[in-house]
């Protein structure tokens, strides 16, 4: 099995903080904070976060990925 | 012209449109099996990204989100968590399963686990654990379709009356134009219910409460503090919320109707993109969520929360051809995964259980006719349950989420554990689902998704199993 290569080290520590923040197993004081961010509750704006910044981090991922031969890429 | 007339007219429209789009799309298809179910594997970025969309927001999303919102406020949050990494591992197992497609002719999910853990009867198995979960959701998209119509003929138009015209419909252009009617009808139907999404996620708590923002502040701050309300009014636990997230994000990707279309992708890369873009679809849920907080404290209350929605469009008076518009989008929701879930089980019945199951191959030509005929008896089935069942339609399919997400490990077992074997991943599918269906009734009150320890039971099978035994081949 071929070592993990930074980026993708870096994607998998993305995803399992998300995970777990979506989760609620961290992060809880953020997204149960008082008062209302942007005009949405803490908890519906926290969510909403992770959607905006999982779209940036996959996009971000999906752009520095290197070219590899026979890749299978088709027409 | 009545408002009842004009709303039906609206609703009548769309539904020729709708028509109109599915049959007209499977023109240019080969007559092949791979044609009628994988789109002859040509599916482009704007196709696949609306298919998984549309496909995932469902009934579930226009109807069922609102009503949790308005019924146990922060609790309804887990519907936009689950949805954010969801996709994510189709990333890499979606070109990977395209890529074996391709060269070895799969077109389903079983079929390529049990291709290539060289074990046939895995295909079956999965074919039926698919399908128990493709019944309520497809009984699902049904209510909710029947629901919008009967609250606004204001019962005229009884649930089951307005599931069957409706599904009536789906059938017709399913049948007739398979997995390109379905990616096509989706795509109208995504940018429509989007659209709508927006105006009337904005619109509602601007007339009711005068914006978003003091929407919210007039609502007690506990209701919109995570983990929320369970639908019985009890506080939901952190273990409840969480394992719901967790379970729900697991079985996202393996849904077999939109694991399916990795076959139907053009390349590796428009399935890549697809994964990347579609968080943005999260965003479409975020004013769907709005209008269920909107709701709260109207009176009078709408009779289910499931019916937020045209109760609150009633209520508004607003111009019959507004509400007949939005009554559309509603129905949009719902065909634009119906039609799909239907699609794909029937395929699924053909492929997994009659050709790779049974071993009885068919030629391409007479596939493709047992997959049409097998439409009939997926939609009379799901018809029954959704007369029978009165579940909320939240409910339904976070129920129907357990034995999915069951589907995750085997499929990444199949493509990526070269020690997996056939004898490991059908120990762990059918020990996992037996535990994720029988834990709820075994013991009353479960603070966690019973899916939660069947995908523990499950890995841990796959494991023990496939390390005592061996592939074939």
């Amino acid at each position: 099995m071929s070592a993990m290569t930074p980026r993708t080290i870096l994607m998998a520590a993305y995803v399992a903080i998300a995970g777990l923040s979506l989760t609620g197993v961290i992060f809880r004081g953020a997204a149960t904070a008082e008062g209302l961010t942007f005009g949405l509750p803490a908890g519906l704006a926290w969510v909403t976060g992770w959607s905006v910044a999982t779209f940036v981090a996959l996009w971000l991922y999906d752009a520095t990925r290197p070219l590899e031969a026979g890749s299978g890429e088709g027409a | 012209m009545s408002a009842e007339a004009q709303i039906l007219a609206v609703v009548g429209a769309y539904l020729a449109l709708s028509l109109g789009v599915g049959w007209r799309a499977g023109k240019g298809t080969s007559a092949s099996a791979t044609g009628y179910v994988a789109g002859d594997r040509a599916m482009g970025a704007l196709l696949m990204y609306f298919v998984t969309g549309a496909t995932i927001f469902s009934a579930f999303a226009f109807l069922g989100a609102p009503g949790r919102a308005y019924s146990t406020g922060a609790g309804a949050l887990y519907i936009l968590a689950f949805g954010v990494l969801g996709l994510v591992p189709f990333y890499w197992v979606g070109p990977k399963a395209a890529r074996l497609g391709r060269s070895r002719g799969y077109i389903t999910q079983a079929e390529l686990v049990a291709g290539e853990l060289r074990f046939r009867p895995l295909a079956p198995v999965m074919a039926a654990v698919s399908l128990v979960a493709f019944v309520p959701y497809l009984a699902l998209q049904m209510r909710g379709a029947g629901h919008v119509l009967e609250v606004l003929t204001a019962g005229k138009v009884s649930v089951e009356l307005g599931a069957a015209l409706v599904y009536g419909v789906v059938l017709l252009y399913v049948w007739r134009s398979g997995v390109m009617g379905v990616g096509w009808t989706n795509t109208l139907q995504g940018v429509f219910m989007m659209s709508l999404a927006w105006i009337l996620g904005l619109y509602l708590p601007g007339v009711m409460h005068g914006g978003v923002g003091p929407m919210f502040q007039k609502l007690d701050p506990e209701f919109l503090t995570l983990p929320g309300r369970t639908p019985g009014g009890e506080p939901w636990t952190w273990a409840g919320f969480g394992s719901t997230v967790f379970v729900m994000s697991v079985g996202f990707s393996f849904w077999p109707h939109l694991f399916q279309k990795a076959f139907a992708a053009k390349s590796e890369a428009v399935l890549r993109r697809t994964v990347v873009l579609y968080p943005t679809f999260q965003l479409f849920l975020l004013p769907i969520l709005l209008i269920g907080f909107a709701a709260v404290g109207m009176d009078p209350p709408p009779a289910e929360p499931d019916q937020v929605l045209p109760h609150l469009l009633l209520q508004l008076e607003l111009p019959a051809a507004v509400v007949g518009l939005f009554c559309a989008g509603a129905l949009a929701a719902s065909m634009s995964s119906g039609d799909s879930i239907l699609h794909s089980a029937a395929s699924i019945a053909v492929r997994d259980g009659w050709i790779v199951g049974a071993g009885k191959p068919l030629d391409a030509g007479a596939e493709r006719t047992a997959v049409r005929w097998m439409l009939i008896p997926v939609l009379v089935v799901s018809y029954v349950a959704a007369t029978m069942f009165h579940k909320d339609l939240v409910g339904l399919l976070t129920y129907a989420y357990g034995p999915v997400g069951q589907l995750a490990p085997p499929v990444t077992a199949a493509l990526f554990w070269a020690r997996a074997t056939g004898p490991g991943v059908l120990a762990g599918l059918v020990l996992g689902s037996a535990v994720t269906i029988g834990l709820p009734l075994w013991v009353p009150g479960l603070s966690v998704h019973p899916g939660l320890p069947g995908l523990g039971v499950n890995v841990a099978a796959i494991v023990a199993v496939s390390l005592v035994t061996r592939r074939r081949g």
